[in-house]
């Protein structure tokens, strides 16, 4: 099996994050419990799951293992993060990072927890 | 009525709905448009027509028919003489080919029809695919619009991030995409566009469009169908924001104009290539907006006068049943009834639809124009109504006359009307007479003693080449030279005359010569005959007498025949 390399991660739609994050919150799951639960998430019918999942296949961000067409997610949550975060800071913040967090820093909608976390992630970084 | 007919004919009215719309687009509320599209359409997709004497057609054929042989009717062709056989041609039944031949236009239609269709049906299909990976919109204000606006049909309304404008798509079950990059909290913003999606789902505008494309598709080799694709979309969404404001309330305008533009830009971002194309369109909208007023009564019945009167004449077809009279000197009736037009210049009037005779007022009973040429065969008409009061007989010059140079007229004109005399017309055997109370009683149903019945329809002894003759047809072209002593035999399909009991060989009667010296003729031959016949005709083109050549005439006639016999079996032979 030829595991495809990390590189240059092709984008990913909305429609295709989806499936991903069903795989990310549950792990390792087969393609019909996928549609299963999509179908009650957000309404899609079988053959548009199967469809969106076929497509991250050959995007090389699923992997497909028999028996029963189970899915197994070939890059991590951080590393989709990451990729968009990154996109995100160069497209809007001129690819200084800094100024993206002053940004959130500037947001007057945060919550205590969320000034509690960062608190922590800043002490940790010292 | 055929394709091309339908297509051509709706093609002149979507001209005029396009001139209209160039003129006044702006000054006519928009339903109007969508009202004459929707006649092209009836045009172009049912085969149904309707006839009016207004319609644009009658016009052209009235104007064209003084030039031309108006009345043929398209089962009867005049075709060259071709050998010694007759010159009308009916249908030909009997000539099936042993294989279906299609011929190859149908083809081409058909195979662009297929194209047309399928690139459509697939490039919807795709995007389709793409729209069912929407995502459901979780925004309050959203939910709120869609509870008080419901419809019987279940309203989706999603967001993709595939698309860079707001769409609606689905006929059954309509579902409203809005791009992920939309402003949920703009409500205004957002109002504007639900309101326009949501009438282009009341209207089913997406049906409206499925039609147009359908024909496109049959329609794809007629240019005006394409312009008529791209108008009337238009005009679909220039009806939707005229709803839409009038629904919202006119002061909005600016502002609605405004967002327009806005999601506009966000489209062209993705379409450079329909860029210029678009820009024509959207300029209209804007303009149509800015514009919009309310539509006043003045407006409304102008719309309504526009549109009736642009469908009354250019969304008809021509009116064929009354053509004016001066034309009913060349009338080829087909049907089997006497003409008695002759008559009427003595005095006697026929009702059409009770099928009576009238002479000086008075309802006739016994009408007599005909006489013996032979022993067995009589020429002529009859006319039968049981309770007339007079009896009126034909008055016609039965001997020949001669002409001043020689040749001589044949017998048979008509003179005059006599009533007959109290006596005469208590006299008359009405038991003889009752078989022509419904039809007159002419010559070729005289002619049962001859043979004329034989079938005519003979398939077995039909080459290729030898048309078949109808019998109703040749009965009615030949009848009006009865009178002056020609009669017809028809036999085993082919035709020959008598003239006076002798068989004719050339028979000419030309109809008319137009000022580019072209003719218009009837011709029959037979190889064996030993009179040529030529018909005469008055300035009018009325018939007055058949005229019998002269024994120098008719050798000359013989070698003529003979030359070309051998030139057309050399070869150089010209028609």
């Amino acid at each position: 099996m030829i595991s495809k390399e990390f590189n240059m991660q092709t984008k990913l739609f909305d429609s295709e994050l989806k499936i991903m994050d069903v795989l990310w919150k549950n792990g390792d799951t087969t393609a019909k419990e996928i549609a299963d639960k999509l179908k009650v998430q957000v309404g899609w019918n079988k053959t548009t799951t199967y469809t969106l999942i076929k497509r991250c296949i050959d995007k090389g961000v699923i992997e497909r293992i028999e028996p029963h067409f189970v899915c197994h997610p070939l890059v991590t949550i951080e590393q989709t993060r990451e990729l968009e975060t990154t996109e995100l800071i160069n497209k809007m913040y001129d690819g200084a990072a800094d100024q993206l967090i002053a940004s959130i820093l500037g947001r007057k909608n945060l919550t205590s927890e969320e000034i509690e976390r960062l608190k922590q992630l800043v002490n940790s970084l010292e | 009525m055929s394709l091309i007919n339908m297509s051509f004919s709706a093609g002149i009215f979507i001209l005029i709905v396009t001139i209209i719309r160039l003129l006044l687009l702006y000054r006519l509320p928009k339903k109007t448009f969508l009202v004459l599209w929707g006649i092209a359409l009836c045009r172009l997709l049912i085969p149904f027509s309707m006839s009016s004497k207004l319609s644009i057609f009658t016009i052209i054929e009235f104007l064209t028919s003084n030039y031309y042989k108006v009345d043929m009717p398209l089962t009867e062709m005049q075709i060259p003489y071709n050998g010694n056989v007759i010159t009308e041609v009916e249908p030909i039944l009997s000539d099936v080919k042993p294989f279906i031949y299609i011929p190859s236009t149908l083809i081409i239609w058909f195979i662009g029809l297929t194209v047309c269709a399928l690139f459509f049906l697939i490039t919807h299909l795709r995007y389709r695919r793409e729209y069912k990976t929407a995502l459901p919109i979780d925004n309050e204000f959203i939910n709120c619009w869609k509870n008080d606006h419901l419809i019987w049909r279940c309203i989706h309304i999603r967001q993709s991030d595939k698309i860079s404008a707001p769409l609606t798509y689905g006929i059954f079950r309509p579902v409203m995409l809005f791009p992920k990059e939309t402003d949920w909290a703009n409500k205004t913003q957002l109002q504007y566009i639900l309101s326009h999606e949501f009438v282009h789902i009341r209207r089913f505008d997406t049906l409206k469009k499925l039609l147009l494309l359908t024909a496109l598709c049959i329609h794809w080799f007629n240019p005006l169908v394409w312009i008529m694709y791209v108008l009337a979309n238009r005009d679909i969404e220039l009806f939707c924001d005229e709803t839409v404001l009038k629904t919202l309330g006119e002061p909005i305008k600016s502002s609605y104009a405004m967002t327009l533009i806005g999601l506009e830009e966000k489209k062209s971002h993705m379409t450079p290539l329909i860029n210029n194309f678009s820009k024509n369109s959207i300029e209209e909208r804007i303009v149509s907006i800015m514009k919009m007023k309310k539509t006043s009564l003045i407006g409304a019945l102008t719309a309504l006068l526009i549109v009736s009167g642009a469908t009354i004449i250019f969304a008809t077809n021509a009116d064929s049943t009354e053509i004016p009279v001066h034309d009913k000197k060349f009338e080829n009736t087909t049907n089997t009834s006497t003409s008695y037009t002759e008559y009427e210049k003595y005095g006697l009037v026929y009702n059409k639809d009770n099928d009576t005779l009238h002479y000086d007022g008075k309802l006739v009973r016994y009408f007599d124009d005909s006489y013996s040429v032979d022993e067995s065969i009589s020429v002529g008409s009859t006319h039968y109504t049981a309770n007339g009061k007079i009896d009126v007989y034909g008055v016609r010059i039965l001997t020949d006359t001669l002409n001043a140079d020689g040749t001589s007229n044949g017998g048979g004109k008509l003179t005059g009307l006599r009533v007959a005399t109290q006596e005469k017309f208590a006299q008359l055997d009405t038991t003889n007479v009752t078989l022509s109370s419904k039809a007159p009683v002419t010559f070729g149903d005289i002619g049962t003693n001859n043979g004329n019945t034989e079938s005519i329809n003979d398939n077995s002894n039909n080459s290729s080449n030898s048309p078949v003759v109808g019998k109703s047809t040749v009965y009615s072209v030949y009848k009006q030279y009865a009178p002056y002593g020609m009669t017809y035999e028809v036999k085993n399909s082919s035709l020959t005359l008598y003239y006076k009991g002798q068989l004719v060989r050339h028979f000419e009667d030309i109809l008319k010569i137009d000022k580019n010296d072209i003719k218009e003729m009837r011709k029959t031959s037979t190889d064996n005959g030993i009179v040529d016949v030529k018909a005469i005709r008055d300035s009018d083109g009325n018939l007055t007498g058949l005229r019998v050549s002269t024994l120098e005439e008719f050798n000359q006639r013989t070698t003529d025949d003979a030359i070309s016999d051998n030139a057309v079996s050399n070869g150089t032979a010209q028609n």
